[in-house]
């Protein structure tokens, strides 16, 4: 059986759903926002991890679970505990439930998506990037600093910088203009990301364990997710294929970062050069899967059932 | 933490996202990986209703004699007093942390599995322990 994690309505987890549904795969799906009436319990001895759980009064054994999605939003952030004094007892009560699920499935020996330790490396950019030049990717050419003097060499040298965060908090990726020379000085306070400009064409792609899924992104955009609010438009999205070496460089580097499920930020330049930004350890891939049809939440849902022979 | 990643000389232990010195891991997974790794471990529980137990956690709070610390090193486990196989043991649990240099607390009566740190306190090993850091980072046997 599947375990199914995090919000119903929300569209990743929504469509997984709908895909088991077709498959007529087992699964239970518990909502994260029911951690006052769903028990949990595990217990690990000698090496074996075992436990249970309890929604609406039926017994689940944690060992017959295959594999777990998880797209368990911050429990802190929840409607039912968000307005809560912080030593609360329900807010402490959705702290040790959403720890005790996360710390089983991040031992329990079957497929997670994905789990926790993993996800971590794009919690640093810079030390992401590593791993994604270990694979043969393109890397920009990158300044980390909160020195205004280094940053303004920088940009001289490269005619054209973007600045971005460091760490995995989104920020919109801006092209560096002269409003944001003037005001360089700030940067004292925080080291910002800034990379020489890359051009080409953005390509997504999205590993499911073996498989994978090439969308091209095209605007004129800096930063295609904010497409609309940069340059006036929309991005447009086409699934697109990338030669099968690509493909295979892609698989393997969200294997070396220990993820089932990765969603690779590309640029591939006129001279067929291919950078890569970011690994998205918990891809949004709704967003591509409704502008092209690519059936990303059917592979996901096969390599949770794939789960069963694996256990 | 990417500038440690990035270095060409030996790091012990090198950085990963729990820990800049190696993985500091939460006790329910050391718990789990010293049972693969053949050390005997009381029963770790946790969740709601109920809350967290682990029993091992009363032995380190009776004072620092009920605890016998074995250095790791490349999956070597270094303690000339210590039982073969709980040598053996101890090392193995470095591999399965991914943990070049790795400090596991052991139970000093029983020998069963109290913790494990990425940043063990050196003095433990006395000489053996030196020697076998020098290899490690020298690379030489």
């Amino acid at each position: 059986m599947i375990l199914l994690l995090g919000i119903p309505t929300e569209s990743p987890l929504a469509l997984v759903r709908g895909r088991l549904d077709e498959l007529g795969a087992p699964y239970l799906l518990v909502s994260q926002r029911r951690f006052e009436d769903v028990p949990f319990r595990f217990q690990v001895s000698q090496g074996r991890v075992t436990g249970e759980l309890t929604v609406d009064g039926k017994r689940y054994a944690l060992e017959d679970f295959t594999a777990v999605y998880t797209r368990l939003m911050d429990h802190q952030s929840l409607p039912e505990v968000a307005n809560e004094p912080q030593e609360a007892p329900r807010r402490l009560l959705a702290r040790d439930w959403h720890d005790a699920v996360l710390r089983w499935y991040e031992i329990a020996p079957i497929r997670v998506v994905n789990r926790t330790a993993p996800m971590g490396s794009n919690s640093s950019k810079p030390f992401q990037a590593q791993a994604v030049t270990r694979r043969g990717f393109f890397t920009p050419e990158t300044l980390i600093t909160n020195d205004p003097e280094l940053a303004r060499a920088f940009i001289a040298e490269h005619r054209r910088v973007v600045f971005k965060s460091t760490s995995g908090i989104r920020s919109i990726v801006r092209e560096v203009d002269e409003d944001d020379l003037r005001r360089i000085d700030a940067i004292r306070s925080c080291p910002v990301q800034f990379q020489a400009y890359v051009e080409g064409r953005n390509v997504r792609v999205h590993t499911v364990g073996d498989e994978v899924f090439s969308t091209g992104i095209s605007t004129e955009a800096t930063d295609y997710r904010y497409a609309h609010r940069q340059h006036g438009e929309p991005a447009v999205l086409e699934a697109v294929e990338v030669s099968d070496d690509l493909a295979a460089q892609c698989r393997a580097l969200a294997r070396d970062l220990e993820l089932p499920f990765a969603g690779l930020d590309l640029k591939i330049t006129p001279a067929d050069e291919v950078y890569c930004f970011e690994v998205n350890p918990s891809p949004a891939y709704s967003y591509y899967e409704s502008h092209t049809g690519q059936p990303i939440s059917a592979a996901l849902a096969r390599y949770l059932v794939g789960g069963a022979s694996h256990s | 933490m990417s500038w440690l990643s990035s270095l060409r000389a030996p790091v012990l232990n090198l950085p990963v996202m729990e820990g800049l010195c190696g993985a500091w891991r939460h006790p329910s997974e050391w718990a789990w990986l010293a049972g693969e790794a053949g050390l005997t471990t009381e029963v770790y529980q946790q969740g709601v209703p109920g809350g967290t137990a682990f029993p091992h956690a009363a032995i380190t709070t009776r004072g620092a004699a009920m605890v016998r610390t074995v250095i790791a090193i490349d999956g070597q486990g270094i303690d000339e007093h210590l039982a073969e196989d709980l040598c053996d043991s101890c090392g193995r649990l470095g591999v399965l942390a991914k943990t070049r240099l790795l400090g596991v607390d052991l139970d000093a009566r029983t020998g069963a599995f109290i913790g494990a740190s990425p940043r063990p306190d050196l003095r433990e090993g006395g000489e053996p322990v030196i020697e076998a850091l020098f290899s490690s980072l020298i690379g030489r046997a």
